[in-house]
């Protein structure tokens, strides 16, 4: 056997695995829905039959029926800001979840003078196993009636510059904004109860607060009654919306881009010319090699 | 080998490792902004649940029960250690006890004052002794918060925590409000004291009164009037011109003024309360000049038997209702053996928000408007039939199913839509409530859309326009969006298939295929017989007579030397002119050739099924041919004659069988 052969069968030797990898090996990144360990969404995603969108390009054009989860870990670009708030202005839900990401550009791009305060929200006394996972228990009165008594975070912050008849939910009297980050409360640090949640009518549409994205994971939605706080904020007028997931901000491993581009090319090879194409390059080379073969058989 | 294998088994290890480090390594440096709430260690926090305790305590304080409550309700969520929970649940349950007994115990010592300023003594007595009561009770209730409060405070640890340390301020705050109350229950056991004092100070000084009650009848319907009177005395003797107290189940209903002779009457008219019987008591205290001189006197109570109609009530709704629809409420009232209401005023709520009122006889049926902005899901219809008179009020609800209308779709799809072009399409937009007018339809093929509104009676008809595009044949998926602007309507969002034929793309497939049709075969036979020739060439190496090849049942094709004149060369050579000549003859007749994997032997076996008795001439020829292709042997002219002599024969019997 030729080096050139060699070399040849190990390069795609190493594309074959690494292809195979890329494919079958589970995202575990945050927040990913192929990603089923505790920081994945893929329970959220098949609980509500939420779809990933790899661009603000695929939001639908009747924006009523659906309800974009937007979780801000990258920034947004000005057009993609524009985007979002006709998406919004035309009847549909933007729910604007983050704790410490880039939320606070796109409530300035619309307008609203809320704003995510990204400084941890801390509860020492009423929390699942240690403070940074405060337990909320002050809910709008419309939120109980939906059978929502307490739901829970998971390294929360809180909101600020909110009217106090949109706040949805309230963190409790023992809770503090850990504005220098000791883990304990100082003079001066504001304390509960603190807005964690709201929901402002804007244009048609609603916008969704929610000072934590966490609640959405794996490891979280089934936690307390944060399933049904997920279904209250994407339901309007009883009738549960379409959810959308915007994967494009949320920070991604090689891995994960690698997948989206895997299923890029693969989406592109499944239409007709480049099937054609892979058919016709299939039958030259084995021809070829069948050729080849009689006449070193000769 | 054992080096490529080893080779083999470290590029694998090193591409996997390189994949697994790729994927994994961002996640391990990057900082997490949550934590896997599985694995999160827990830890408790004294000083809170102390500063809450204390909080709530203040509330006590403050009697403020709605407030106490609502701290407490949420202790379920507090993270509080296991074995604490107990303790946590008994001082929870304490802290509510107390905040209603101390509201309790004040509200008492406020009735108390009252009833020892109206010189009630008796009345004041019993209040007292129901107050001492409570008061033990809330001794027992803080001795338990105290106990709570230790238990907790040993468990973290407090004893060993440093003076002026947060926890141990925070434990102390909670002692220090525990003793506060204890502190005010003490003051309230002093003020009832004084209270009372009165009593044993002027009680001697003071005459006792006496007052009787008698009513008439003792059965009476709402709205009825009854006759009352009585005698108010002090010591047998008559208290003239005194006012006496009608009270109905405890609250002052009415005032009488008795005669001379300290007897008093009067008329009383049962209040529309719907209630089966009402206590009536007559209530003398001093006033004015009587102040320090008698006792306040209640009369025994008399129990008045209260009658009235009741009616059941019976509300049905529609199985389903639309939002900006109007629906259909069925009241039925059923009175049983009472006398049927002519006529009654009903009020309609939905949700607890007053919709519409209305007089309704025994049934009645009324229509009423749902808001667009309704919510979709279950409501709440009630019904309330106000009061009249004798009539109780009769109260009932049904469970209203508000929805919104599927719309159902009858779309004309063609069975194979061609484009590029425009491709039709009709249909008609219906639901159960009935056409859908004007509705905003989206359809969407491919990259192709287009916009349209429903006509009056639903229908509608379009054409969607398909460029050229890169698609050839296949179905493709027809998305179709329908806003309707009726809000009893729900919006649809689906999906048609449909097969499209891109006619362009096609057509240049099927001309490019004709054409390789045309064109391949003739190009294909050609290199086919290229490649049969090249495969024959080397067959002329092995006929070579040296070296010698052992005979092999694999050689395929045992070609024969060139062609050459019978009587010229070598004894082989003329020997093979002749074998060749009878091969054509026989190749002619029995329509078979020699194939490439055949040995001779092997056709002259073949054809001797129709050469008949030429057949054993053929095959001893083919030997001696073989034996000259496969062996070293030598043939002598005697061979060549032997050869010539058989080749005569095989041609002499087959034209005897007519070639």
């Amino acid at each position: 056997m030729r080096v050139s052969s060699v070399l040849f069968a190990v390069v795609v030797l190493i594309i074959a695995i690494s292809l195979l990898c890329i494919w079958f090996y589970p995202s575990i990144q945050d927040f990913m829905a192929s990603n089923t360990m505790w920081n994945g969404i893929r329970n959220f995603s098949s609980e509500f039959n939420a779809d990933d969108i790899e661009s603000l390009g695929e939001l639908p054009d009747v924006a009523e029926e659906t309800a974009l989860v937007a979780i801000p870990y990258l920034d947004y670009s000005n057009e993609e800001l524009s985007k979002l708030k006709g998406f919004v202005e035309d009847g549909g839900t933007l729910l604007l979840m983050d704790d410490y990401g880039y939320g606070n550009s796109v409530l300035a791009y619309l307008g609203v003078s809320v704003r995510f305060t990204n400084k941890p929200l801390l509860d020492p006394l009423f929390c699942y196993k240690n403070q940074w996972l405060p337990r909320i228990t002050d809910l709008a009165p419309r939120v109980k009636e939906s059978g929502i008594d307490v739901i829970v975070l998971n390294h929360a912050t809180t909101l600020t510059n909110v009217e106090q008849t949109e706040i949805i939910a309230w963190s409790s009297t023992t809770s503090f904004l850990d504005i220098n980050e000791n883990e304990s409360w100082d003079e001066g640090e504001p304390k509960g109860p603190l807005p964690v949640a709201t929901e402002v009518r804007f244009g048609k549409g609603t916008l969704a607060l929610v000072s934590d994205p966490s609640i959405m994971l794996n490891s979280m939605v089934g936690r307390d009654d944060n399933y049904n706080f997920i279904k209250y904020l994407t339901t309007h007028k009883g009738e549960q919306k379409a959810i959308l997931v915007d994967s494009t901000h949320l920070t991604k491993t090689p891995l994960d881009v690698s997948k989206t581009r895997l299923t890029g090319v693969r989406e592109i090879l499944s239409t007709p010319y480049p099937l054609l194409g892979i058919v016709a390059l299939i039958f030259v080379v084995v021809s070829r090699y069948t050729l080849k073969k009689g006449e070193s058989n000769d | 080998m054992m080096l490529h294998r080893n080779l083999q088994k470290m590029i694998v290890g090193a591409i996997i490792c390189l994949v697994v480090f790729c994927t994994i390594s961002p996640s391990v440096f990057a900082a997490e902004p949550h934590q896997d709430p599985e694995m999160a260690e827990p830890v408790f926090n004294g000083i809170s649940l102390f500063r809450y305790y204390s909080n709530s305590l203040d509330f006590v304080l403050r009697k403020d029960i709605a407030e106490v409550e609502a701290r407490l309700e949420k202790m379920p969520f507090a993270n509080v250690p296991q074995n604490l929970q107990e303790v946590t649940d008994d001082f929870t349950a304490s802290i509510i006890g107390i905040s209603h007994l101390v509201v309790d115990i004040d509200e008492d010592l406020g009735t108390l004052r009252t009833l020892m300023g109206q010189f009630r003594f008796d009345e004041a007595t019993v209040l007292a002794d129901e107050t001492y009561s409570k008061l033990s009770l809330a001794d027992g209730e803080l001795e338990r918060m105290e106990e709570a409060t230790k238990t907790t405070g040993r468990e973290f640890k407090v004893p060993s925590a440093p003076e002026g340390s947060d926890l141990r301020k925070s434990y102390d705050e909670v002692l220090e409000r525990i003793e506060i109350i204890r502190e005010m229950l003490g003051l309230y056991r002093d003020m009832m004291a004084n209270l009372l004092l009165v009593r044993t100070q002027t009680g001697e000084m003071l005459s006792p009164t006496e007052l009787s009650l008698k009513i008439e009848p003792m059965v009476a319907f709402v709205g009825d009037s009854i006759r009352f009177e009585g005698a108010l005395t002090s010591q047998g003797n008559p208290l003239a011109r005194r006012e006496v107290d009608i009270l109905l189940n405890g609250s002052r209903y009415l005032t009488a003024r008795t005669r001379t002779d300290g007897h008093y009457q009067g008329t009383l008219q049962v209040p529309y309360w719907y209630i089966p019987e009402m206590d009536l008591q007559a209530l003398y205290y001093p006033r004015d000049e009587d102040i320090g001189l008698y006792i306040a006197s209640p009369s025994p109570v008399v129990k008045l038997q209260v009658l009235f109609y009741e009616a059941g009530l019976e509300v049905t709704v529609e199985d389903k209702a639309y939002p900006g629809l109007e629906t259909t409420v069925n009241g039925k009232f059923d009175y049983v053996q009472s006398p049927p209401l002519i006529e009654r005023k009903v009020e309609i709520y939905l949700d607890d928000v007053f919709i519409t009122e209305l007089k309704a006889g025994e049934e009645f049926s009324q229509e009423i408007k749902l808001s667009p902005e309704l919510d979709v899901g279950k409501h709440t219809i009630t019904v309330s039939a106000v009061a009249a008179e004798r009539y109780s009020p009769v109260v009932a609800s049904a469970i209203l199913d508000v929805t919104k209308a599927p719309l159902i779709l009858d779309i004309n799809i063609p069975a194979v839509a061609l484009i590029p072009g425009g491709i039709g399409l009709g249909g008609k937009l219906y639901s159960e409530v009935g056409p859908v007018s004007g509705a905003q339809i989206r359809m969407g093929l491919g990259k192709s859309q287009v916009e349209l509104v429903s006509s009056e009676d639903g229908t509608f008809d379009t054409e969607i326009k398909m460029g050229m595009g890169f698609s050839l044949i296949g179905s493709q998926d027809l998305g179709i969006q329908v806003i309707p602007q009726e809000p009893w309507h729900a919006t649809l969002t689906t999906t048609r298939n449909m097969v499209v034929m891109n006619m362009i793309n096609c057509g240049g497939i099927l001309i490019l295929l004709v054409f390789l049709a045309i064109f391949l075969p003739g190009r294909l036979r050609g290199r086919l017989r290229m490649y049969s020739w090249r495969r024959a060439r080397p067959a002329i190496a092995i006929a070579q007579p040296e070296p010698a090849p052992v005979y092999s049942e694999t050689v395929l094709v045992p070609a024969l030397p060139e062609e050459s004149g019978e009587t010229d060369g070598e004894p082989r050579n003329r020997i093979f002119y002749w074998y060749r000549l009878v091969l054509r003859l026989v190749q002619r007749m029995s329509r078979a050739l020699l194939r490439p994997q055949q040995t001779l032997r092997e056709f002259a076996r073949e054809s001797s099924q129709v050469l008949g008795p030429a057949a054993k001439y053929f095959i001893e020829l083919t030997r001696m041919a073989e034996k000259l292709l496969y062996s070293q042997y030598r043939p002598s002219e005697g061979d060549v004659e032997k050869s010539k002599q058989l080749s005569h024969t095989i041609e002499e019997e087959l034209k005897g069988e007519g070639v």
